[in-house]
């Protein structure tokens, strides 16, 4: 047994989740493939498992949103007491809400890998998901940055009002995107 | 087997035959009431985590420990939106909710919460107030920030376990 086996089964083990029995030689389409590996398994078939997921992936988005709300209304005038030093350090709070959510999505997303990748909705959501993270990355280096370093006049220039008001426009669609993914099942993009 | 929400019953029933509860039936008001649920709860928890983290010590030379309560504001706000939505998802369907353990365990949390945020307006507040901006406060002043934490935490993870034990 190789260490991927044993791992394959310690996880359907401790989901409590038996594996579908294939005929030998059976090929499988790697979506198929994911959906029955131990991962995908758990996600759909363990009875809390999917829900957890999706509890962590609420705090996950809760960070990164929350955390870039509040950097972006900053940036328009509220709280001005955040000084520009902690600017960065809550991006960096972002981030890591970010990698929650990678991880659980990712999670999810291997359990019901052919209906989500064929989702209109969901691949909209990734698409913002991705101008979200760049855009961070873009406020974090071009204003917050530079801010932290010294450079104050960034903080109150009209590309930081701009940035602040693009980036908690981006983050409400994800958003919507993301719950509406439950609700329009169209597929193609 | 609950008798709490027995009792409630004759509510639940006259919840559902408001112009709310039938409002709430059409194809596109869950979808759109979700979405505002989750922005408010970003709002509410981004506001949260920065007020909170700096009450129990991070970012002491960078957030101002007056100057972060600006925020509050946005998180009432953020609630206030969390409070009109989620009253819409009971009117629809008040009954399963009552009778759902995580519904219920989130309504606890909420009103812990609650008091919590009352604890903190009318005795921490006043605790920290004539500190200086970078200072450490006190031990109950962290506490009711970790407590904080903890709930909001424990809230969202309730809301997200309720279709685990029931509909919602």
């Amino acid at each position: 047994m190789s260490i991927f086996d044993w791992l394959s089964q310690a996880t359907f083990n401790a989901c409590g989740v038996e594996p579908t029995p294939l005929e030998p030689g059976t090929v499988l389409s790697t979506f198929d493939w994911m959906e029955q590996s131990a991962v995908g398994a758990c996600v759909t078939q363990s009875p809390a498992g999917f829900y957890i997921l999706l509890a962590i992936h609420s705090v996950g988005l809760a960070m990164i949103v929350g955390v870039m709300m509040v950097v972006s209304l900053r940036l328009l005038g509220v709280a001005r007491g955040i000084s520009a030093k902690a600017l960065p350090k809550l991006v960096s709070l972002g981030w890591w809400g970010f990698w929650i959510n990678a991880v659980s999505g990712i999670s999810l997303f291997i359990g019901e890998a052919n209906k989500m990748f064929g989702n209109t909705t969901f691949r909209w959501k990734l698409f913002l998901i991705f101008v979200g993270m760049t855009s961070a990355y873009i406020l974090n280096k071009t204003i917050l940055k530079p801010a932290a370093a010294g450079d104050l006049s960034k903080l109150d220039s009209d590309s930081a009002k701009n940035q602040a008001y693009f980036s908690i426009f981006i983050w409400l669609a994800v958003i919507t995107t993301g719950r509406m993914i439950a609700y329009l099942t169209e597929s193609g993009f | 087997m609950n008798s709490l929400a027995d009792q409630l019953e004759p509510m639940a029933t006259w919840m559902a035959d408001t112009w709310l509860g039938h409002f709430m039936l059409g194809s596109w008001a869950w979808p759109w009431f979700e979405v505002f649920h989750f922005i408010g709860m970003s709002l509410l928890c981004g506001s949260i985590l920065a007020m909170d983290l700096r009450l129990l010590g991070f970012f002491r030379k960078e957030i101002s420990l007056h100057a972060v309560h600006a925020l509050t504001l946005w998180g009432l706000l953020g609630f206030l939106i969390n409070l009109t939505t989620g009253i819409g998802f009971i009117f629809k369907g008040a009954s399963s909710y009552f009778h759902n353990v995580s519904f219920r365990f989130k309504m606890y949390c909420i009103i812990l919460a609650g008091l919590n945020f009352l604890i903190f307006w009318f005795f921490v507040r006043k605790q920290i107030e004539p500190l200086a901006d970078d200072a450490d406060v006190g031990v109950f002043a962290k506490f009711v920030g970790f407590s904080s934490l903890l709930l909001w935490f424990l809230v969202i993870w309730g809301g997200r376990m309720i279709p685990v034990f029931g509909d919602g």
